[in-house]
């Protein structure tokens, strides 16, 4: 490590969106040739401060200084010629467009005011060959797998001639092998002298590959771990900074009639996987995973948004069928979507309109819609979920997202449901939030609920559940009682793993 | 909240639009032409009101033009045609065909669900299915009893009605069928019906012009060419509604007795009603036939007649003559609504970048201006203020322009003057009242609102009311436009269709059975085209197939979008489309009016449009920026 000047200064940069504080005075050092991790929980910050890093976002306050240099990073382009290229969560590529296209795009080479296609395969030839990828340029981006374009992400980032590369959780939808190879790829461009900031969950990774770890917590830096000391546990303690326990609220009160039983059931997104399993009336069950292992697709298939395609499901002992969501919500089935804002909420309508929209038809006579009902309605569940909103004709565009969150809920409460299913239900909620819709999640058991959610934030599966089930590429790998739950059991069963050693549990320093 | 506020925003636009036309010309406003501009302005808001209900889906309909020149050309002939046979059979035929087609849809759902979804017989969706068996079969009685009783003509003609109606109802259930069931998008698929029907229509015609000749002017023409009653027996009604409302919204309904607000805007009501009741309603107590009071200020001068009964003649027509003044205050009025607003937007930081969106237009100005001054040049004519001000000023300028190139630089020089100017000032009222409306300051309130007052009052000044026909098609708008108002605003329906416009996903999300309401839009939206069809054909009496609705979508989407409602979906209302449409029809009349050569009233009416969404945009966008900073 080179330790003379940081080739990146970020200095007490903040941030703040309407309701939220995203950063609060985050500072970040990074020397030439450092991969630097940062790690986080969900909503601590890190993909805000990496879109400021790249031009996406400007900050409130704050500098950022390249090579000891202050610089104003306006633009995708300002960072460019900063020598900063950031690898999204997502994949922006162009699926029209072949491999090699999208490499050079928005800086092709031409020659003649043409596009000089034939340097652009050749140079793309040689990148595509350091990232390992064994493809031919001409190939259509929309032909390739996840992993595939996930790592021609990385060579556009390569092919720019970064200094500094930033990546946000790269390995989500990466099988081992080609995680292993990404790793392999960070340490070469190490060796050649570009730094790296890396973003990740996965704390094995970070382990592996981090010279130096920064965690962020609610928006501030919230220590960091050189070489040395990288571990999970000082890790963990520092993102999460509070006891566990404390956090999450969850009381045992599981029952012996079977709410929803799922047999040999297949998804259209997985028809040659079969999924069976039950969750008991009052129990919450938790479902793991990497992305992609097809859980949301498992719960959207039981709210009948893409109906089954063989199985059966089995509700309050009377066998079902869900061919849109119309019939599941006949048959006591709620679903909070994982994209709040694009499913859950209809943002420009009030939280009156939200927070009625599902149970209209119960609150309407001869098809005329009752106000008076639906005020009442909305004024009731806005006070018993302690959404915070001046009044309950505001925009629900104008709420925080922890506060939408529970206007979705809310939504799904006032039809009483017997099976409430939760995709990813605190992603993108602020701490506060998270904890009451924990406390929510407990009451709605106690009262015989049965809550089926699907989580990617490991902590929170570990807290909430009484039980969980591991997907794996379409398929159940495993089932966790709680006193083998541990992150390790779960992460082994994610990953494709068999639990051939039941004395997992000991790691991690998980309840 | 937010669309009130729109829709007060067009409405001023639209008493803008009246009271510059009225200015430029008198004509304008002689009871003729406002009998024209009324009935037309009632036959495109129909047709808006379905492009309305389509666009708050996020969805649009190209196909309306096309259908209305189909569904015309139909019922003419089915009404040529079958006169021949006896009327009872005609009806029984329509009533058959729809109750048959009942049954075979029930038929048909049965059969799906036993067969394919392998459900047991009649254990899914029980109710729908029995219903449509019932109606089925008594439809089928009905048709029996017409075909053995006798009936008079008007049954071929509601017949030729009824299958306008069944035509479009169905062509909008196909639209909606291939938009959710085939997943294809609403443009393409109505595109598609635009070129279909059209081209359908001249087969089936053999491109013959089609009409009914005088033989049904005083039966089923009268649908779109009555004339029930005149503006005063309107008016009476209107006053009579308004103060109805007025009372109920201030004594009765539960909420005036909790918000002192809703009490006093009810009264505001009540005393409008009273007033517009008492002043139109002395009309008939004057009798129809009186020579003095042609216009709505002398009939309030009759009015003072009645009250103190030895008023001279001369004292009478004062208020008359002191209404025709009004445009002096709202000149100032308006001028000192422009200042504040200037004032307030330019004092700040963003000027620049309200120069920096209308500078581009400017030149844009200049350089048509530059392009006239060369052609000028080119004709021998060199500029000066006298021919610039006869283009302003007269209309018979028009005329002279033949020695000119092209013989339409007068012209141009008119439209450039006239429009560029109305348009600009178009798109600043347009967000003047939209902006006006929301923001703080009793000052510009109070100016808003005399604004808008002395409009009317000069409006009212210069028309004669009891001479002004209301035509039929005008009642049919209020009650198309009431049934479609209380659908999208009161019912779960109407929810749904914003729901579905917003975020269709979410939507579905939430349990909306999203492809049925899809479907029910465009059967709304082709039913209203259908219906307009119906008034559109009796009312020229002759449809040519190839032309007949041609762009009529298009003004029906324009009316829409200057109503308020948004491409993108989830927003729309019904009051902004009439007022919309009424917009499109008084933009059409002026350049006649102005005397501009009707050749260029299309070109007219785009520029007026585009430079007035260019203002009402860059003001929108440059407030938007301020509130931005001011909030942080």
């Amino acid at each position: 490590m080179n330790n003379d000047q940081p080739i990146l200064h970020v200095k007490e940069i903040s941030k703040r969106f309407p309701g939220v504080v995203a950063l609060d005075r985050v500072s970040l050092e990074l020397g030439q040739s450092e991969i630097l991790a940062v790690i986080g929980e969900n909503g601590a910050g890190k993909s805000t401060l990496m879109k400021i890093l790249a031009g996406n976002q400007l900050p409130d306050d704050g500098e950022i200084l390249v090579d000891g240099v202050p610089q104003t990073i306006d633009s995708v382009q300002a960072a460019r010629a900063n020598g900063i290229a950031l690898i999204h969560q997502e994949l922006n590529l162009c699926q029209n467009l072949d491999v090699g296209a999208n490499i050079f795009l928005g800086r092709e080479p031409t020659r003649g005011g043409m596009i000089d296609r034939q340097r652009i395969r050749v140079q793309s030839e040689t990148i595509l060959q350091q990232v390992g990828l064994d493809l031919s340029p001409d190939e259509l981006v929309g032909h390739l797998t996840i992993g595939q374009q996930q790592m021609v992400e990385i060579a556009k980032a390569i092919s720019t001639e970064a200094r500094i590369v930033i990546m946000d959780e790269p390995t989500s939808s990466l099988s081992q092998r080609e995680a292993n190879k990404l790793f392999d790829i960070i340490r070469q461009l190490k060796s050649r002298g570009v730094s790296v900031i890396y973003i990740s969950h996965r704390l094995g990774e970070v382990e592996l590959i981090a010279d130096r770890v920064e965690v962020l917590r609610d928006g501030r830096n919230a220590g960091q771990l050189p070489r040395h000391e990288i571990n999970h546990q000082a890790m963990v303690e520092r993102m999460v900074g509070r006891e566990i326990d404390s956090y999450y609220s969850r009381t045992d009160c599981a029952r012996d009639d079977a709410a929803i039983e799922v047999r040999r059931l297949r998804t259209f997104a997985n028809p040659h996987h079969e999924v069976s399993f039950r969750v008991q009336a009052g129990e919450i069950v938790g479902i793991a995973g990497l992305v992609g292992a097809g859980r949301t697709e498992l719960l959207m298939t039981l709210f009948g948004i893409t109906p089954a395609t063989e199985g059966s499901i089995v509700i309050g002992g009377q066998q079902a069928e869900i061919p849109d969501s119309q019939t599941a919500m006949q048959l006591g089935i709620g679903l909070v979507p994982e994209d709040r804002k694009q499913q859950g909420v209809l943002l420009p309508m009030s939280v009156r309109e939200n927070t009625s929209l599902s149970t209209l038809s119960t609150l309407a006579q001869l098809g005329f819609v009752d106000r008076g009902r639906e005020y009442e309605l909305a004024t009731e569940m806005t006070r018993r979920l302690g959404t915070r909103t001046p009044h309950i004709e505001q925009p629900v565009k104008f709420l925080s997202g922890g506060n939408q969150q529970k206007v979705v809920i809310a939504k799904w409460l006032a039809r009483e449901p017997a099976i409430l299913l939760m995709d990813e239900p605190t992603r993108g909620v602020d701490v506060g939030a998270r904890q009451e819709i924990y406390k929510l999640m407990d009451d709605l058991s106690r009262a015989g609920v049965a809550i089926l959610f699907v989580s990617s934030d490991m902590e929170e599966v570990l807290g909430m559940s009484d039980r969980i089930i591991v997907m794996h590429e379409g398929t159940i790998s495993g089932e966790l009682a709680s006193e083998q739950f541990s992150e390790e059991a779960v992460m082994t069963l994610a990953t494709g793993g068999q639990l051939d050693q039941p004395t997992h549990s000991a790691g991690g320093g998980q309840p | 909240m937010k669309s009130s506020n729109k829709i007060l925003g067009i409405l001023l636009l639209l008493i803008y639009v009246c009271v510059a036309t009225a200015l430029l010309n008198d004509a304008f406003i002689k009871p003729y032409n406002l009998q024209n501009l009324l009935r037309s302005s009632s036959m495109f808001a129909i047709i808006g009101i379905g492009a309305v209900l389509v666009i708050v889906t996020g969805g649009i309909d190209l196909s309306t033009g096309s259908l209305i020149g189909l569904v015309g050309c139909t019922m003419i002939m089915t009404l040529k045609s079958w006169s021949q046979y006896p009327p009872g059979d005609n009806g029984a035929w329509l009533v058959q065909l729809i109750g048959v087609e009942l049954l075979l849809v029930a038929a048909g759902w049965v059969l799906w669900d036993t067969l394919v979804k392998r459900r047991k017989l009649l254990t899914h969706a029980r109710r729908p299915k029995t219903g449509l068996l019932v109606a089925g079969v008594l439809l089928l009685v009905v048709a029996f009893w017409l075909r053995s009783t006798e009936h008079g003509n008007w049954m071929t003609m509601a017949v030729s009605v009824g299958v306008a109606l069944w035509l479009s109802a169905h062509l909008g259930l196909l639209h909606g069928l291939m938009i959710t069931k085939l997943g294809l998008q609403p443009f393409v698929v109505t595109l598609c019906g635009l070129m279909i029907y059209r081209g359908l229509s001249r087969y089936l015609t053999g491109d013959q012009t089609q009409g009914l000749g005088t033989e049904y002017n005083d039966s089923l023409r009268l649908l779109a060419i009555g004339k029930p009653c005149t503006a005063t027996a309107v008016m009476l009604a209107v006053g009579i509604v308004l103060l109805l409302v007025g009372m109920w919204k201030s004594f009765v309904s539960k909420r005036s007795r909790r918000d002192a607000t809703a009490r006093s805007n009810g009264l505001v009501l009540l005393v409008l009603g009273a007033v517009t009741a008492v002043v139109a309603s002395s009309r008939y107590w004057d009798g129809w036939t009186v020579e003095f009071g042609n216009t709505f200020a002398q009939v309030a001068g009759l009015e003072l007649k009645f009250f103190t009964l030895d008023l001279p003649e001369r004292a009478i027509a004062r208020p008359a003559h002191l209404m025709s003044f009004a445009w002096i205050p709202l000149i100032v009025c308006f001028g000192g609504l422009a200042f504040l607003t200037a004032r307030r937007t330019l004092g700040q930081a963003d000027r620049r970048l309200l120069i920096g969106r209308l500078l581009p237009l400017l030149v844009v100005a200049g350089g048509l201006a530059a392009l006239l001054a060369v052609m000028n040049w080119i004709g021998g004519e060199t500029i000066t203020l006298a021919n610039m001000k006869s283009a302003f000023v007269s209309a018979e300028a028009a005329g002279s322009g033949d020695r000119f190139l092209l013989g339409m630089n007068v012209v141009l020089w008119k439209m450039l003057g006239v429009f560029f100017n109305m348009g600009v000032v178009m798109g600043g009222v347009l967000w003047l009242g939209k902006s006006w409306t929301r923001s703080a300051g009793n000052l510009p309130r109070a100016l808003w609102i005399f604004t808008l007052f002395f409009a009317v009052l000069w409006l009212l000044s210069k028309t004669a009311i009891h001479e002004t026909v209301v035509q039929t098609p005008f009642f049919f708008l209020v009650v198309i436009g009431a049934l479609a108002g209380i659908f999208l605003n009161t019912t779960v329906f109407g929810r749904y269709f914003f729901a579905l416009g917003n975020n269709e996903e979410a939507a579905r999300y939430s349990g909306i059975n999203t492809d049925n309401m899809t479907i029910l839009a465009y059967v709304l939206c082709a039913l209203c085209g259908g219906f307009g069809a119906v008034l559109f054909t009796l009312d020229s009496n002759n449809v040519e197939p190839s032309g007949h609705g041609s762009f009529y979508e298009l003004y029906a989407i324009a009316a829409a979008v200057l109503g308020g409602s948004s491409l993108r979906g989830g927003e729309g209302s019904i009051l902004g489309v009439i007022i919309g449409a009424s917009i499109m029809r008084v933009l059409y009349n002026a350049p006649d009016m102005i005397g501009i050569a009707s050749q260029l009233e299309m070109f007219t009416i785009g520029i007026v449009l585009l430079i007035g969404i260019i203002v009402d945009e860059t003001a929108r966008r440059t407030a938007a920026k301020r509130d931005r900073k001011t909030a942080l």
